[in-house]
C-alpha cells in the first residue's frame, strides 16, 4: 500500500494539468474569502458565504478523483495490475488517499478564513471557532470526499459520461436545481423533498444562518453527509469485490448497512431541520403563514384560574418534547382552558392521581376536561416551534411564545403578524431542560440546566449563546452576532422614562435595571415596523431586537405600545415616535399653510393612496403626498418652536391616547396652541 | 506446471472459449491462432483477469503477464514502475534492485532506467513490459502478442531472451504471426475459434505438410487440381505457393510450420 501511495504520489505531483488546477482552486479560493472579508459581514453570514466555495471542492475532486484513478486504464496499463489480487483495489485507494491532504488543506484554508476574521473582528467567543470547524467539515470537507468517492466511483467510464454525471451531481447538490423546482409538484411530491437528499453543500439564498443558532447543522445533516460517504465508499468496494479478496466484500456489505443506517435517519428527519428554512411550502416560515391564513383564531378569553406552579421537563433534541406539571389555583372548575402553540401535539394529559383526563385541542387552545376538579395537571406534548427553534443545536424560546400551557384563550396571531403573550400572574416554575448545549434562562440557575423561581413567564436560549455582565445587567446573546448591547443601557432608560413620563403625563412604570436582557435572534426576525416582538418587558428578564436598540427605542415602544394603533394617526404616531427616539430637528420658517396639507385628510396614510385607480393620478397623489407629509413634519417642528417641545409631547400623546379623537390628526396639530 | 482443463468463457452470446484443455509443462508454448480465436481471453483466464464461466486453471503462484496492451503512468521513470511492480510482487526489498536492473539489463533498458516512461517509444515502452513479466522469477510467463510493436531488431532481442529463459518456467506466447513461434518455441498450440485443433511442435507441423506444398508456375493456374489451398502468390518469381493432399502441377516445395498451420486452418478459413 504504501508503495502504491509513492507511485499515486509521483503521478499526481508530476503531472501538470492536476497540480496546476489545484492550485487555481486554491487561489480561487483564497481570492473569495478574502473579498468576503471586505464585505462588512457579520461572522455569521461571512461564514455562510464562505461555506458556499463547497460546491467547488465537490466538481474539482470529482474531476481529479475522475482523471487519476482513470488515468491507468486509458493508458492500458490497468490490466496488467489485474493477475494480482489486490492490486487495483490498492491502487485505486492510494489515488483517493493522495487527494485526501489537498482536500484537507483547501478546507483548512476556508477554515482559516473564518480564524482570520474571527480575530479581526475581535471576538472573544472561542466555541464559535468549534462551530466553523464543525460546518466547514460539513459543508466543504464532506462534500468534497463525496465529490473525491463518485470520480473514483466512475473511473471504468468514459471522459464525456464521467464529466456529464459529475455535473449533474454538482447541479443537485447546488442550489440551481432549487430555483428551478421551487414550489413545484410532481405526482403530490415536491422534489424539494427529493432534492434535500443532495443538498450537501450550503443549498440556496434563502438558507440562512442567525447568530445564535449559526449554521444549520443538525444531526440529521451529519448523517445525509456521512450516507454518501459510506455508499460510495461501499459500491466503489463492491466494484473490486473479487480483486481484494474476502474482506472487501464484507467491509462492502458492512458500509453499505452503515450507509442505509443514515439514510434511514436522515428519512426520519421530520423536521429537526433548519434547512427546511428553504423555499419548501412546508417550510420552517412560510408554513405559519399558510397554517394562520387557513385557521383563524377561535374566541378568545381570560381564565377564571391561574396556574401558581410549573413543573417544566424539556428535552430539546430534534422536536421540543415537554412533560409540564401545573398546580392551578382552583380545584373547583369542570374545564381548564389553556393556550399553547399549534405546533405541539398533546400525547396525554393526567391529573395528580395519574388518571388520564379527555381534552380538546383546538388550534392553538387546548382544554382539559376534570369532571372531578382537579388541583394539578401532567400534559405531555411534544413538536415544532416554528421560529421558536428547540433543538440540538440551539434553543429560542421566548417566554412570549406559549410553549407550555398559559391559562386562558390567548391570541397568538394578530393583522398578520405574530402576537407576544405577557402580564401574566407571576407562577413559581421549576425547569429542566436536557440539552447538550448549556441553556441560559430568566430565572436562577440550581444545577446544569436547571433553573427554578418566581416569575411572569420563563425564556430559554441555548446555542452560541452567552451571558454578559455589564455593570448590574447581564445580557444573553450571541457573542458573534452583531448586536449592540453597548447601546443597551437599562438604567439611562429607566431616566429617560421617568423624564418622558413627567412630561407625557404617563403614569405606567418602567424599572429595567437589573432585568436580564435576551438578544432576539434573527430567526426571531422581531425589527419590522409595529412588530410586537422587538421589545417585550417580563417583570424580570426583557426581550430585545437584534438592530438598533437603545434606551429610546426601548421607551418610546413602551409608551406608545399600549396607544390606539388605528391608521388614521398613523401620521402623527410616527412624527410622534421619531422625536422621542432621534428628535425632530428645527423649524424656524412659516407655518406651513393649512390647505397644503388636504391631502392627509382626504387620505390618512400613505397606504391609503392605493383605491386610486389611475396609474398617472397615482403618482401624482404620491407625490402630493410625501410633499405634504413633509410638511407635516415640518408644522410639527414648528408648533415645538412656538409652544416648546414639551407642551406638545404631552398634547400629542394625550391625542394619541385619546379612544374617540374628536379631530383629525392634521386639524389637530395645526391648531395645537389656539385656532388661527 | 500449468494445467487448463474444459475452460469456457463467452461474452454474452459469443462463446469465446469453447472447453480449452491443455497441460503444459517446462518449456515455451507458442500459443498460434488467427485474430480473434480467443488468444488474448484464455490469457486472461489464466492470469486471472477474468474469471471462466466453467472449467479449472491451476497455475503456479508466481506468474509474470504482459498484456497485449501495456501501459505504464508516464509520470513514472522506469525504474520506478519496476519497483512497484517487483512491490506487488512481494519481491524483498533487500533484493529487489538486482532483479530490476537484471530484468532490465536483458531488454536492453538498463540504461533507461531513470527515463520517463512517457518520454520512451512505443516499443520501449513494450520492453518495459516484457521486463515487468519477467520479474521475480516466475514459475509461468504469460505473453500476449510479445512481439507486436517492436521492430526487426528488437524483436530478435526478444527471442533470445525467451532462449535464455529455455529450462527455466513455462513460457507462453500468443502470436498470430507463425514466424514468431517458429525459432523460438519448443511447443505450439493451435487455438481456432476458442478450440485446440493441436499440440504439437514446429518440426511435427512441418512434416505435417511434407508433401502437401507445391510450387506452381503461374501460368498452370488454370491446370490445379482442386480442392487446394493457395498459400500466396510470390511476386518475384510469379509462383504460386499451393498447399494440397492431391498432386499439383508444379514442383513440391520444402514445407514450412507455417504450411503445417495452414493445413489445420485451411479447411475451416
Ligand atoms: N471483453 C469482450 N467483450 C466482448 N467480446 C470480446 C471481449 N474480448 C474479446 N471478445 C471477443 O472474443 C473473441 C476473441 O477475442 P480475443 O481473445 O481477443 O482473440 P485474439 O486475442 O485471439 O485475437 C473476439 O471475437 C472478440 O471480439
Ligand atoms: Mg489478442
Amino acid at each position: 500500500m504504501i508503495r502504491s501511495i509513492r507511485v499515486s504520489n509521483r503521478v499526481f505531483y508530476r503531472g501538470l494539468s492536476l497540480p496546476m488546477s489545484y492550485g487555481l482552486v486554491l487561489a480561487a479560493t483564497l481570492a473569495s474569502l478574502i473579498r468576503l472579508t471586505q464585505g462588512a459581514l457579520s461572522p455569521v453570514d461571512y461564514l455562510t458565504d464562505s461555506l458556499k466555495l463547497g460546491i467547488f471542492g465537490v466538481l474539482y475532486f470529482a474531476l481529479a478523483g475522475y482523471e487519476l484513478t482513470s488515468m491507468l486504464r486509458k493508458l492500458g496499463g490497468q490490466e496488467c495490475l489485474s493477475a494480482f489480487p489486490g492490486a487495483q483495489c490498492g491502487l485505486l485507494f492510494s489515488h483517493i488517499l493522495v487527494l485526501l491532504p489537498l482536500l484537507a488543506v483547501w478546507s483548512a484554508v476556508i477554515f482559516g478564513g473564518q480564524v482570520i476574521y474571527f480575530f479581526q473582528q475581535g471576538l472573544d467567543y472561542p466555541p464559535y471557532l468549534l462551530h466553523c470547524l464543525l460546518a466547514v467539515m460539513l459543508y466543504c470537507l464532506l462534500p468534497g470526499l463525496d465529490g473525491l468517492l463518485l470520480g473514483a466511483l466512475l473511473e471504468r467510464t468514459e471522459r464525456p459520461s464521467a464529466y456529464g454525471t459529475v455535473v449533474l451531481a454538482v447541479l443537485l447538490s447546488s442550489s440551481v436545481c432549487d430555483e428551478l423546482f421551487a414550489g413545484s409538484s410532481l405526482f403530490g411530491v415536491s422534489p424539494m423533498a427529493v432534492l434535500d437528499w443532495f443538498h450537501l453543500t450550503v443549498p440556496n439564498g434563502n438558507w440562512m444562518a442567525d447568530a445564535n443558532y449559526g449554521v444549520p447543522m443538525e444531526f440529521c445533516r451529519w448523517c445525509l453527509a456521512a450516507f454518501w460517504c459510506l455508499v460510495l465508499t461501499s459500491v466503489l468496494l463492491w466494484q473490486y469485490r473479487r480483486d481484494g479478496g474476502r474482506a472487501v466484500p464484507i467491509a462492502a456489505a458492512i458500509l453499505l448497512a452503515a450507509a442505509l443506517l443514515c439514510a434511514a435517519r436522515f428519512a426520519l428527519r421530520g423536521e429537526d431541520d433548519l434547512l427546511l428554512k428553504d423555499s419548501r411550502p412546508d417550510g420552517i416560515l412560510s408554513s405559519e403563514y399558510q397554517y394562520r391564513a387557513n385557521h383563524p383564531t377561535g374566541e378568545l378569553g381570560v381564565a377564571d384560574f391561574s396556574v401558581e406552579e410549573y413543573d417544566l421537563k424539556i428535552t430539546a433534541k430534534g422536536a421540543l418534547k415537554v412533560s409540564t406539571t401545573v398546580n392551578l389555583s382552583r380545584d373547583d372548575l369542570r374545564e381548564y382552558r389553556f393556550t399553547l402553540y399549534h405546533g405541539y401535539e398533546v400525547s396525554s394529559v393526567t391529573d395528580e392521581r395519574g388518571a388520564a383526563l379527555p381534552f380538546t385541542r383546538d388550534g392553538d387552545f387546548l382544554d382539559i376536561s376534570a369532571p372531578d376538579g382537579a388541583k394539578a395537571f401532567t400534559v405531555l406534548y411534544s413538536g415544532k416551534g416554528w421560529k421558536y427553534i428547540a433543538n440540538e443545536q440551539a434553543i429560542t424560546l421566548p417566554g412570549y411564545f406559549p410553549y407550555y400551557p398559559i391559562p386562558g384563550h390567548l391570541a397568538l396571531w394578530a393583522d398578520g403578524s405574530a402576537q407576544t403573550v405577557t402580564g401574566l400572574p407571576p407562577a413559581r416554575f421549576r425547569v429542566e431542560v436536557t440539552s447538550p448545549r448549556t441553556v441560559f434562562s430568566n430565572l436562577p440557575k440550581t444545577g446544569h440546566n436547571q433553573f427554578e423561581g418566581v416569575a411572569e413567564a420563563v425564556t430559554l436560549y441555548a446555542g452560541l449563546v452567552d451571558e454578559t455582565v455589564r455593570g448590574r445587567a447581564s445580557y444573553i446573546c450571541s457573542p458573534v452576532g452583531r448586536e449592540q448591547i453597548e447601546s443597551i443601557d437599562l438604567e439611562r432608560a429607566d431616566r429617560l422614562w421617568q423624564e418622558w413620563c413627567e412630561i407625557t403625563g404617563e403614569t405606567r412604570t418602567l424599572d429595567l435595571a437589573g432585568k436580564t436582557v435576551f438578544i432576539q435572534p434573527d430567526t426571531i426576525s422581531a425589527c419590522g415596523k409595529g412588530d410586537s416582538e422587538s421589545v417585550v418587558i417580563f417583570d424580570d428578564h426583557i426581550l430585545l431586537a437584534n438592530m438598533n436598540s437603545t434606551p429610546e427605542t426601548i421607551c418610546a415602544y413602551y409608551l406608545l405600545e399600549y396607544l390606539p394603533s388605528d391608521a388614521e394617526r398613523g401620521l402623527l404616531r410616527d412624527v410622534f415616535k421619531q422625536d422621542l427616539v432621534v428628535g425632530i430637528g428645527n423649524w424656524s420658517g412659516e407655518k406651513p399653510d393649512y390647505d397644503a396639507l388636504q391631502i392627509l385628510r382626504e387620505y390618512p396614510s400613505m397606504d391609503a393612496l392605493n383605491e386610486i385607480g389611475d396609474e398617472e393620478q397615482w403618482f401624482a397623489a404620491v407625490e402630493q403626498y410625501t410633499s405634504a407629509s413633509e410638511r407635516f413634519h415640518a408644522l410639527y417642528a414648528w408648533q415645538c418652536s412656538q409652544l416648546g417641545r414639551d407642551t406638545v409631547l404631552r398634547e400629542v400623546y394625550q391625542y394619541l391616547k385619546d379612544s374617540t379623537p374628536s379631530q383629525d390628526q392634521v386639524t389637530f396639530l395645526y391648531d395645537l396652541g389656539g385656532a388661527s | 506446471m500449468l494445467e487448463v482443463s474444459h475452460v469456457e468463457m463467452r461474452f454474452g452470446q459469443k462463446e469465446v472459449l469453447r472447453g480449452v484443455t491443455l497441460t503444459l509443462h517446462q518449456g515455451v508454448y507458442g500459443l498460434l491462432g488467427p485474430n480473434g480465436s480467443g488468444k488474448t481471453t484464455l490469457m486472461r483466464c489464466i492470469a486471472g483477469v477474468y474469471r471462466p464461466a466453467a472449467g479449472i486453471i491451476r497455475t503456479p503462484e508466481r506468474i509474470g503477464y504482459l498484456p497485449q496492451r501495456f501501459g505504464m503512468f508516464k509520470q513514472l521513470t522506469v525504474y520506478e514502475a519496476m519497483a512497484y511492480f517487483a512491490a506487488l510482487k512481494q519481491i524483498p526489498a533487500r533484493t529487489q534492485r538486482k532483479a530490476i536492473m537484471e530484468c532490465l539489463e536483458q531488454v536492453h533498458l538498463a540504461d533507461r532506467a531513470d527515463d520517463r516512461i512517457g518520454a520512451l517509444s512505443g516499443g520501449m515502452v513494450r520492453r518495459v513490459g516484457i521486463a515487468q513479466a519477467l520479474l521475480g522469477c516466475p514459475e509461468l510467463i504469460l505473453a500476449d502478442e510479445p512481439t507486436a510493436g517492436l521492430d526487426p531488431e528488437e524483436r530478435l532481442r526478444f527471442k533470445n531472451v525467451i532462449s535464455n529463459l529455455r529450462g527455466g518456467p513455462t513460457v507462453v506466447l500468443s502470436t498470430h504471426i507463425v514466424e514468431d513461434v517458429e525459432s523460438t518455441c519448443d511447443h505450439i498450440i493451435l487455438l481456432y475459434s476458442g478450440k485446440v485443433l493441436a499440440e504439437s511442435t514446429a518440426d511435427d507441423l512441418r512434416a505435417q505438410a511434407a508433401g502437401k506444398v507445391f510450387s506452381v508456375p503461374a501460368d498452370k493456374r488454370c491446370q490445379l487440381q482442386q480442392p487446394y489451398h493457395l498459400l500466396r502468390e510470390e511476386a518475384g518469381t510469379g509462383t504460386l505457393r499451393v498447399l494440397s493432399d492431391l498432386p499439383q502441377p508444379g514442383d513440391l516445395a520444402a514445407p514450412t510450420v507455417e504450411d503445417g498451420y495452414m493445413l489445420y486452418i485451411r479447411g475451416r478459413m
